[in-house]
Formats: C-alpha cells, structure tokens, sequence
C-alpha cells in the first residue's frame, strides 16, 4: 500500500527522471551509495519528496550514538521477513539520502514498488525531511554530546528533534527511557514547541547489578524543568539509567518493553512487554549498547504487530558484521582495532570506560586525530575536555601512544587527567608508531580508530605484526 | 586561596570546566569550591577567583534565577578586584539582557551591553587574537551574539570574529573581569594569559603542565598563522 500524492507538475516529473536516470550512471562511473540522485531532485524540483509516492509504512531512525547499527538491524529483519525494503543505509542520512532512498522505492511513473523504508535520520535534519516525510515510527536511540562543530549541545538537539516531531504528530515515538535527555521527546522544556500529541513507547533496561562510572561531563546534568541535579539510583553506562531530580520531582519515564536479564555470555536477552509476557530474544553482540538496540528494534516490531516468536526468529537470523573491532593474534598478544569515535566526548567516554574495566593489560594506540592542511576537517579540541581521559589512569592501562596533528593537545590532556608521563608517548608522525610500541608486561594492543582512520589503524597494526614477526589470524 | 567553580551542573559545556580546575591547579596551595544547594560559594566565603563557563540556552535562565538575588555582591566583588572569567555565553549574564526574538531575558545589569539569542543564526571559528601582547587562540560557537562591547574590549580579533559578526573586538574586560566567547578549555590553550591570571592572583610560579601547555599553544600558534588559514567555519 502507498500514500497516493498528488502531482507536482513538470518539474518533478523531470526531477524523478533526471535522478533516476543517475543512478545507472554512477553504477557506470562506480559511485554507488551517494547522494548525488537525491541532491538532483531537490535542485530541480525543491518539494520533491512532497510529491514523491512513499510506503504506507515508514520507520525513520534517529539519535546521537547507534543509529546506524540499529537501522541496519531493522531494515535486515524487514528484509529477512520477506519485505521489499528501501533504506539510506549506504548513503547519507540526511536530507539528500532520504530523497535519493525514497526515490529508489518508485517506478519511473512514481509507482511505489516497496513495502517499506527505513530512515536513518540525522538528528539536524529530522526537521526538513519530516516536512514531507511522515514516518509511522520515529525510534531514537538518544542524545548525548556530540561535536560541537555539527550538533552544538544536547539541549539544541532535543529541541531540533521536537521541531521535527511537531510536523508528524501521528508518528509513533520510541524512546529510550533511560536515557533523561531523548525520553521526554515530545515535551516542552521551553524550546518553543508545545507538548506534542504524538503517541510514545518507551524502552529500556533493569538494572543487571553493574556500576558504571559517573561521567565528568554528563549528558545529563541538569533536570529541564527546574535546573536541579539530578539523582541517579541507576547507572547502565554514562547517564544512561533511572534517574529523580530532587528539586520536582521529574523521573525516569515508565518502560513499556524491558529488558530484565542480559545474558552476555549466552548472547540472550530477556525482555518483558508491556502487557506482563516475557520473551527470551537473541543478542546481537555483548555490548550494553547493542542490548539497547535489540530492545528498540523489538519494542518497534511489537509496536508493528510482529509477534514476539516471530521477533526472536528475525534476530536470530541477522548476521551482525561486528564493525566496533577487529583483532589479530601476533607475538603472543592481542592487537585490537577498536572503533572511538573522535569528537564525541560521550562515545570516546564510553569507549575508555571499556578499556579501564576490560582487565587485560593494554597499551593503547590513539589514531582519533582528523586531517592535518584541511581547515575545515580539523576540528577543535573541545571534545578533549569532554571525554574522561580520567578513566585511562589506570593500572591496565600500561602505556598510551597519541599519534597525530593533535598530539600536543593529547599530551596536555592526559596530564591534566593524571596519567604518568613517563607511560606516554606523543608522535606527530603516525607512520613512526610501530618502531614505538613495546610489548613488555602487556596482553594486548588497542588501535584506538575513528569512523574515518580505520584503514589507517589496520595498516598500522599490520606493520606491528610484522615488528613482531607474525601470527595467526583469529576473528573480525 | 580558592576558585569558585560557578555552577558546574549549569555551566559545563564544552569542558569549560576545565578553566578553573586549571587556574586552581596553577596557585600554590589553590582550592577549587563549589555552591552548596543552589547557593554560591562567594556567599560563605572569600574567594579569589570565579570561573564560569559555556551553558545551554535554558540554564542561562537557570544560572540567572540563582544569581539574581546576589547581583549586588556581584557588582562589589568586581569593582573591588575579584578575578572573573566567564566564558562561551556566560559572559551574557553580566549584561542588560538576551533578547530573543520580541521578548528579553532580563540580566544581572552589571555591564551595559546587550546580548541577541539567534538559534537559527549560529556561527562558529576558530579564533586569534590579541591582548596586551599575548597572542590569545582557541575557537568559538555561538547562538547569541553581544552589541556594546566595544568600550571595554577584551581581545582584539586577528582571525574569526568578535563579540558580534560585525565586531573586532572580543569579549568584555573590566578590572579583573574577563569575559570571553572563546569556550571550551580556553586557560589550559592560552598558557601566556594563564600566567598573566596568576599573576593578577598573586602567583609567579608557572602554569600546570607548562612544558606541555606551550609545546600545543605553539604549535597551533603557527597553525593558526599558516598563509590562507580559513577561520570560519562552513
């Protein structure tokens, strides 16, 4: 079934032509998974989507940290349901992404050829792709600090979302209810848009008898109604957890679907809906990360009529390509690439807070750095003093290795923090790490990467494999 | 001696935090302090220092509402010397008011400039320029911008832009009152106003990790003076 539209005259019908004629042409030219076909239509036709035919059945994703991983997961168990799905899982998740994935769902006579699209929706982009765009299901996963440069703070996010919100008021909002900053979506703290009619569900976690680090720049830190600190009786990771601030009274949002048990070494889950029932579900990895998107993805499905049997089969069925690390076996040690996220103080914190708690004795290799000569990719430095280079000052933590254009800031940094000058080293040049790294009194090396220096760390690991004269490859 | 560090909870965007645990780290013997339910510690004790940082557009609110009822003590600790640094949009706070959009949100009056909250409007850059011979780097993100800061400037702009689009001027300077939109870790950048800060406290000594400190300040030093260096950013 589709949304029948009406027509947008001649300049979207050139519009859906000249994009759809583009795409054959980048196969061509080998430039799939851009944005190029979409970013044709705006220019030629701007209401382009206003026009386009789109699914009846549209789940947009959105959120700072996961969202990529999570829409992968629902367009795959779609999929595997026998769907016929279209998604901007390989372009862009912003505006021109959305276009050029819905634009792929069409005939050449705007005949809607799929059962449905799911959207990865940049948070700075909800508000433009949702003027047109109406999603059944928005699922956020939820809102941390992020890069200054792209998101600013949490608060201009949160309101960003809600503007979004506010032009799809039949979309049905599922919310992360333990994280204080995403779950109250749809209401107004005073960002200019009144509460929202949206129906909502929330998701979340009992407590599995963990304790996480409190953040020294939390997510959280002030209650939105009144500017008190809030109280946390349960911390999963960051500010993620149950919370009452002491000054109102506003609390953690009841959960609706729960998940009681996390069986990391089974790879199960255990959740209840909200109706009582309890279900066992697979885990897609052992991260309390992905617990949370599992418990999205299946709070999502129920919410589509899918039956919890049918759930567990869809996630039992889904291949996860573990993209968060690598590891390779050389010299008796363990060498890890490991995803960090630069510029993200939340994801970079949660990633440290691993490494502290994960007790093998480690040196880490940090290749977070952005491109040295282009003045727009080298970002500030800001997000140094919002991760909690704190938690590395550890005993496992042997030795640290910065290597790159920011290493002076690095250095600074984690001296501020505490950690031993004598266990730190700071190169300009990454290309001289592996004539650094020493392997005496450690059980692992972490090539700590960023989304856009993974290829730089698997490269620098191969040559310390080969410092260390070979070994056998074991996992990724 | 002690540094209040104001509101942390409200005013620790961008890890502005990390200014006054530094300028405490650098003072023999220096003390950071806190308020205590709400109330600030310059209300129970002497301090010499108050540091202050980058806030979210709704905890200015928060931040104002709690200072309100001090704003006269404010006014005495500036005019008789304490050292002040606000940076990102807490310098707002001294002012007249945050107009946004037809309405105003009233300020602590200290200062006669004015600010404008544009959320549709932000601007970002990396930023150098110049006070009493230091050369001052770092970078800065606003969603407000303040009008009548020109008569008691405090750095004066060679790359990015001031208090204002228009402005070549940053900041506001009164007696030991240093307000800056220049956010984020602005001291542990700037090792040569630090010292020039410690030594208004009344410390020659030099700053933490000063080796450190000068090794990164230098090197952004050139990079920021690099021919064609772009400084807004797109």
């Amino acid at each position: 079934m589709e949304k029948k539209k009406p027509g947008g005259g001649i300049r979207f019908w050139l519009a859906l032509w000249a994009a759809k004629l583009s795409v054959p042409v980048l196969k061509l030219t080998r430039h799939n998974g851009t944005n190029f076909p979409g970013s044709v239509a705006m220019k030629l036709c701007p209401d382009f989507l206003k026009y386009l035919a789109m699914p009846e059945r549209i789940v947009a994703v959105t959120g700072t940290n996961g969202k990529t991983t999570a829409t992968n997961f629902i367009c795959d168990m779609l999929k595997n349901d026998g769907l016929r799905v279209v998604s901007n899982t390989a372009g862009s998740n912003m505006y021109a992404g959305a276009a050029t994935a819905l634009m792929e769902g069409v005939g050449i006579f705007n005949r809607c050829r799929s059962d449905v699209a799911v959207l990865e929706v940049d948070e700075r982009s909800t508000r433009f792709v949702f003027a047109h765009v109406k999603p059944k299901y928005l699922a956020v996963t939820n809102i941390a600090r992020d890069s200054i440069k792209r998101n600013a703070h949490q608060e201009y996010i949160f309101d960003l979302i809600n503007r979004g919100i506010s032009l799809t008021p039949d979309t049905t909002l599922i919310l992360n209810a333990d994280d204080p900053v995403s779950s109250f979506l749809g209401e107004d703290f005073g960002g200019g848009d009144a509460h929202a009619p949206n129906r909502r569900v929330y998701y979340g976690m009992a407590g599995q008898g963990q304790e996480a680090f409190v953040p020294g720049s939390p997510d959280f830190p002030v209650c939105p109604r009144c500017g008190t600190k809030p109280e946390f009786t349960l911390r999963h990771y960051r500010d993620i957890g149950t919370f009452r601030c002491p000054g109102c009274g506003l609390s953690s949002k009841p959960r609706d679907y729960v998940a009681l048990k996390l069986n990391t070494a089974a790879r199960r889950l255990t959740v209840e809906d909200k109706g009582g029932e309890v279900s066992d579900y697979p885990m897609l990895s052992d991260t309390v990360f992905n617990a949370y998107n599992t418990v999205m993805v299946i709070a999502l499905f129920r919410e589509m009529g899918y039956s919890r049997e049918r759930i567990a089969e869809l996630l039992g069925k889904i291949k996860i390509t573990e993209t968060r690390f690598t590891l390779e076996r050389a010299g008796g040690l363990d060498l890890y690439t490991y995803a960090a996220k630069g510029q993200n103080g939340s994801a970079a914190s949660a990633v440290f807070e691993y490494l502290a708690k994960e007790p093998s004795k480690k040196e880490l290799v940090m290749l977070l750095d952005e491109h040295y000569g282009d003045d727009q990719r080298i970002e500030t430095v800001t997000w140094l003093y919002e991760s909690d280079f704190e938690y590395l000052v550890r005993d496992n933590i042997v030795r640290i290795i910065i290597a790159g254009h920011r290493y002076l800031d690095y250095a600074l940094r984690l001296r501020l923090a505490g950690f031993p000058e004598d266990r730190l080293l700071c190169l300009e040049d990454e290309n001289a790490i592996p004539e650094h790294v020493e392997t005496e009194g450690i059980d692992a090396i972490y090539f700590l990467h960023d989304v856009y220096t993974v290829d730089k760390a698997r490269r620098l690991r191969a040559r310390v494999m080969e410092k260390l004269s070979g070994g056998g490859k074991n996992e990724g | 001696m002690k540094v209040e560090l104001l509101f942390p909870e409200l005013c620790g965007l961008y890890g502005d935090t990390h200014n006054a645990k530094y300028l405490a780290a650098g003072i023999p013997g220096g003390e950071l302090t806190e308020a205590r339910d709400g109330v600030p510690a310059f209300v129970r004790e002497k301090v010499d220092a108050i540091v202050l940082g980058s806030m979210t557009e709704r905890n200015q609110g928060f931040a104002l509402e709690r200072l309100m009822p001090y704003r006269e003590q404010l006014r005495d600790l500036i005019e008789g010397g304490t050292v002040f640094l606000a940076t990102g949009n807490s310098m707002e706070l001294f002012g007249q008011e945050i107009r946004v959009g037809e309405s105003a949100l009233p300020c602590l009056g200290i200062f006669d400039y004015r600010s404008v909250r544009r959320m549709d409007d932000r601007r970002s850059c990396f930023f150098l320029g110049q006070f009493e011979g230091m050369e001052i780097v770092g970078n800065k993100g606003q969603f407000s911008y303040s009008y009548g800061t020109e008569a008691r400037p405090f750095i004066r702009v060679t790359g990015g832009f001031g208090s204002n689009p228009e402005s070549a001027n940053e900041g506001w300077r009164y007696k030991n009152f240093f307000g800056t939109y220049l956010l984020g870790p602005f001291l542990p950048l700037n090792p040569p106003f630090t010292r020039y800060l410690l030594s208004v406290l009344g410390s020659d000594g030099p700053v933490p990790f000063e080796k450190e400190s000068l090794a990164a300040y230098e090197y952004r030093l050139r990079e920021l003076k690099r021919p064609g260096r772009k400084f807004l950013f797109e």
